[in-house]
């Protein structure tokens, strides 16, 4: 499974990684965007089957991403990773198009069955 | 309602363990003048404040070790800020989601030097943490916005 993390935290981006690599599923990372926009470059360039993306970046921010993503009837698989999980959030993501909404700080298992399964 | 103290200590601990792998000990005495790094994170709308989060010493450095894997000598400032204020997100982000709703999560930022020196206008804290992390003193506090009613008031009267 080629993944592309997106999140302006560098220290973020690599604890999502490491989790990503202690579940046991096969997955391959195929880059790290710190932003929405550079985001959308690497989903160009590496075609990624599911997008890991924080909630609230600057310059654009993972629901931005995920807007233009669907706008552009681009249809990868998108999750989100963030600390915010208040249900609005949760029911702005799903509509928007996310197939799951991962909230910080996360356990190994649950990144496990979101990224196989899907379920938010 | 606002956060309780309970529920910060909860937070943190979950944030320590999971995220950092660190351990966390209560702490009796605190020193506001103590040099360190703070991450805050604003909290705004139907709730407004702040969430910040005090590593005192070298424990900024400590934590972003942590975070990065690598040896604290090896970290950079940059590297320090980036994981204190992702710790101040994933805290704010929590105790956003206790508070009431709609409510909006600043991006985070940081502050250098002592506590002492940090001040927040028309806010009074409703729950703090004095802990400490590898020895060192770590602070976690959040602070509530004076509505403007209730200043208007303090003020008339």
């Amino acid at each position: 499974m080629k993944i592309l993390i997106v999140d302006d935290s560098r220290a973020m981006r690599m604890i999502v990684a490491r989790t990503l690599r202690q579940t046991g599923v096969d997955v391959n990372i195929v880059g790290e965007a710190a932003n929405g926009q550079e985001a959308l470059k690497m989903i160009a360039e590496f075609g990624p089957d599911l997008v890991l993306c924080d909630w609230n970046m600057p310059v654009m921010n993972g629901l931005e991403l995920l807007t233009a993503l669907r706008a552009a009837n681009n249809p990868v698989r998108f999750g989100f990773v963030t600390s915010e999980g208040t249900s609005d959030v949760r029911e702005t993501a799903l509509a928007a198009g996310a197939a799951f909404v991962l909230v910080k700080p996360f356990m190994v298992e649950d990144f496990r069955v979101a990224i196989t399964t899907g379920k938010p | 309602m606002d956060p309780e103290v309970s529920d910060l200590l909860q937070m943190t601990e979950v944030v320590w363990s999971t995220v950092l792998g660190l351990p966390l000990e209560q702490r009796t005495e605190t020193d506001a003048k103590a040099p360190g790094i703070t991450g805050c994170v604003h909290i705004t709308g139907a709730w407004e404040g702040v969430l910040l989060i005090f590593a005192a010493g070298e424990l900024g450095r400590t934590l972003a070790a942590s975070m990065f894997a690598m040896d604290a000598a090896e970290v950079t400032e940059s590297e320090t800020i980036d994981a204190i204020c992702e710790i101040a997100n994933i805290l704010g982000g929590n105790i956003k989601a206790l508070v009431p709703q709609p409510s909006l999560l600043s991006l985070p930022s940081t502050l250098d030097g002592p506590r002492a020196n940090q001040h927040f206008p028309r806010t009074r804290e409703v729950c703090a943490l004095n802990l400490t992390c590898e020895g060192e003193q770590l602070s976690v506090l959040v602070l509530k916005k004076i509505s403007d009613d209730a200043t208007r008031t303090k003020h008339d009267t």
